[in-house]
């Protein structure tokens, strides 16, 4: 165990490296004067070489490699050229509000992916079975975008029930501010016993998460329906079963505890799939996340906070997998 | 379903376990696939009944329909299962569930994989001793002074060794692919006996096993069923192990059974075409021989033959046999075959 969690850390480190040094040399390949774009449209010529050498982009590329590297290695990820701030520092804030999103949807997948796949499985061949399939046939094959649209012109067009988009309503920024202690506004609200923003943020959520949820719960579903059937015609259920163990004890504990690890193998993928998901679906709510944030930077050529981004987006989805990797092995012996 | 046949005349029987006209018919996406037509046998207490029949001929079929086995995939399945006084078939999934792995219990082929891979082969015994054997643990802690755990685990040492299992502490900790399929095969049989079963259903318990971990294996069921007052329905493919282990034999055919007899007669004496063919094809009394030597395949059962469901494959067939379904006659005492060459003798 310790070894293997050894190798996943080396593994990590390797793919920080990797993708840092892609991330940067194509960031560097990107059109546009970097310095021009840092001080803005009017600047004189002579703030834009007072830049440039602040930004040490006079230098050499190579020069300017090893400097970034160093940089990184004291988790200094340079300035965002569109906010001027700290990239590390927008990333701390911007983080947790996508977690928020990610987390929330990926609870919510899961949960109920693993529930309407057992409920199918257990009542195969019935109608029920056969509505859950159609549900999550519908479910897997939607676009996020065009569901995220969707609920939007449905819930709030329509009915009128959730927000088009935002966090927050524009009043309450004023009224209830959020105090950033932890990042996740409603943990946040909760501690600093702000209750309506926290009620407002949690009505802003809603639609979001649910775009977030749909395609990951149709997945899981499915796969925990096949997993269960595939584990169900075993040799050792039979065998259990001429043994005398009931059929309840065979479905709910063997059926199960056997179809768990490919059961969390699935939700281990989804994370990677809603981490991909949150930059439509922030663009789509206004969700100012991470997801917001990279088109942000994308639209103006802001190369640093991008190759943050990047690397932000590498080691969650590492950590994630190595996390799903280290739970089915406490689950399933057979890994060694 | 029907009870053709009274409580009381059932007692009088002493047969331990009868099938009477055991039909069995799965959906299949082709139509009703008609499994099993018409099974009867009846197995005595103590005795060892060969089940032998090439493959696809609904051995299995008919082992699983004795403790009803289908689960998820119920056949459809008509008839009746006698046991003890109660037709199996019609008894309810928690009385099933008493009978189960208690009094009749099963082995099967692949024992490997017929152990669940993610509990420890300690813990599965552990479960089964704790339904089966409350008084024998009760027993163990008062004579030895034990915790209920430990009790527990001296019992399913005993059961182990028995089975000619050594280094059995490490073996509690295993998992299933940790252990060869002879050591597999010694613990499933193990857990099958527990509790002194009165049958026990044993499908191809061997085939997959190396010739010598088969012998050992046989030797060791026979023996164990022997102490323990067992009946085993043997199935198998293999008609040199019948003739070496049992004391019946009933040769099975797309889902009939064609012949019963003692062993001793049935290889001395075939009568059915069918047995004729299988046992020209075994070069030597006793010998390992499997049983697909007999020209022509089995036939589809979505669409079986009318008639006997062996006239395609038969070179005495008549016109009868293709109209007409032959009935189990005794052709010779505890000599029955189901064939028209003797329904007309008589
Ligand atoms: N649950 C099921 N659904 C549909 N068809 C089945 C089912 N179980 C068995 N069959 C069919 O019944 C037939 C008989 O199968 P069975 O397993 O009893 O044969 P067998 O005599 O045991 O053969 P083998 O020697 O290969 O074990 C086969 O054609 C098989 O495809
Ligand atoms: S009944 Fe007819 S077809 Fe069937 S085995 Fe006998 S002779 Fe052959
Ligand atoms: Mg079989």
């Amino acid at each position: 165990m310790l070894l293997f969690l050894f190798k996943r850390f080396a593994g990590l480190i390797a793919l920080l490296v990797v993708l840092s040094t892609l991330v940067f040399f194509f960031t560097r390949s990107l059109p546009g004067d970097v310095a021009a774009l840092y001080v803005g449209g009017t600047a004189k010529a002579e703030e834009i070489e007072r830049a440039r050498v602040e930004l040490g982009l006079d230098k050499p590329l190579i020069v300017q490699y090893k400097c970034y590297i160093q940089k990184l290695l004291q988790g200094d990820m340079g300035i965002s050229l569109r906010t001027h701030r700290p990239v590390m520092q927008d990333l701390m804030e911007k983080i947790p509000m996508s977690m928020e999103l990610v987390c929330w949807a990926l609870l919510f997948a899961a949960s109920g992916g693993v529930l309407l796949g057992v409920t199918a499985a257990y009542h195969q061949g019935s109608l029920l079975d056969e509505v859950i399939k159609w549900f999550t046939s519908a479910a897997v094959s939607i676009p996020i975008f065009f569901f995220a649209l969707l609920l939007q012109l449905f819930f709030f067009n329509v009915l009128g029930w959730f927000p088009l988009q935002g966090r927050l309503d524009t009043f309450l920024e004023f009224s209830n501010p959020i105090e950033n202690i932890t990042g996740f506004s409603l943990v946040d609200t909760i501690i600093t016993g702000n209750f309506a923003a926290f009620f407002n943020v949690a009505w802003h959520m809603v639609l979001p998460v649910a775009a977030l949820t749909i395609g990951p719960l149709g997945i899981i579903a499915r796969l925990t329906r096949s997993a269960l059937l595939d584990v169900m015609q075993q040799d050792y259920i039979l065998a259990a079963r001429a043994s005398g163990i009931s059929e309840w004890v065979l479905f709910f504990y063997y059926g199960l505890r056997n179809a768990l690890s490919p059961v969390l193998t699935v939700i281990g993928l989804s994370v990677a799939l809603i981490l991909l998901s949150t930059f439509y679906v922030e663009m789509i709510f206004n969700w100012p996340g991470i997801g917001y944030y990279a088109l942000a930077a994308i639209m103006s050529l802001d190369y640093t906070a991008l190759m943050g981004v990047s690397l932000m987006i590498g080691t969650v989805y590492v950590m994630a997998n190595t996390l799903m990797d280290i739970v089915r092995r406490i689950v399933d012996p057979r890994i060694k | 379903m029907e009870k053709t046949i009274p409580q009381k005349a059932r007692q009088k029987t002493k047969a331990i376990l009868e099938v009477r006209d055991l039909n069995v018919a799965f959906k299949t996406a082709r139509g009703k696939a008609k499994i099993l037509e018409g099974v009867n046998f009846e197995l005595f207490p103590k005795e060892i009944l060969a089940l032998v029949g090439e493959t696809g001929s609904g051995k299995s079929v008919t082992a699983k329909s004795i403790l009803n086995l289908f689960g998820n995939y119920p056949g459809q399945i008509q008839g009746q299962v006698w046991f003890d006084t109660q037709d199996l078939l019609t008894l309810k999934d928690a009385q099933l569930e008493s009978i189960r792995g208690n009094r009749i219990s099963m082995v099967f082929q692949n024992p490997q994989s017929s152990i669940n891979p993610l509990f420890t082969l300690g813990e599965q015994i552990s479960r089964l001793i704790r339904l089966y054997l409350v008084p024998e643990i009760k027993m163990a802690r008062q004579e030895n002074n034990l915790t209920e755990k430990q009790a527990v685990i001296h019992i399913a040492r005993q059961k182990l060794n028995e089975v000619g299992l050594t280094d059995i502490d490490r073996l509690l900790k295993s998992y299933a692919g940790e252990i060869s399929g002879g050591m597999a095969q010694r613990y499933r049989i193990a857990l099958a006996l527990l509790s002194s079963p009165e049958i026990l259903i044993a499908d191809e318990a061997t085939s997959a096993l190396d010739v010598t971990v088969q012998a050992h294996i046989l030797k060791l069921m026979k023996a164990l069923c022997q102490k323990k007052q067992t009946a085993i329905l043997f199935i198998t493919h293999d008609l040199g192990i019948a003739a070496q282990i049992c004391d019946r034999v009933a040769v099975m055919y797309a889902g009939r059974i064609v012949e019963v007899a003692k062993t001793k007669s049935l290889f001395e004496n075939p009568l059915h075409p069918y047995t004729r063919g299988l046992l020209k094809a075994v070069p030597k009394f006793g010998k390992k021989e499997d049983l697909s030597f007999v020209p022509g395949m089995i036939p589809d059962l979505v669409h079986p033959p009318k008639g006997c469901r062996f006239h395609t494959r038969c070179s005495q067939a008549m016109t009868i046999c293709r109209r007409e379904k032959p009935r189990r006659v005794a052709a010779e005492s505890r000599h029955d075959v189901s064939c028209f060459l003797y329904e007309l003798e008589k």
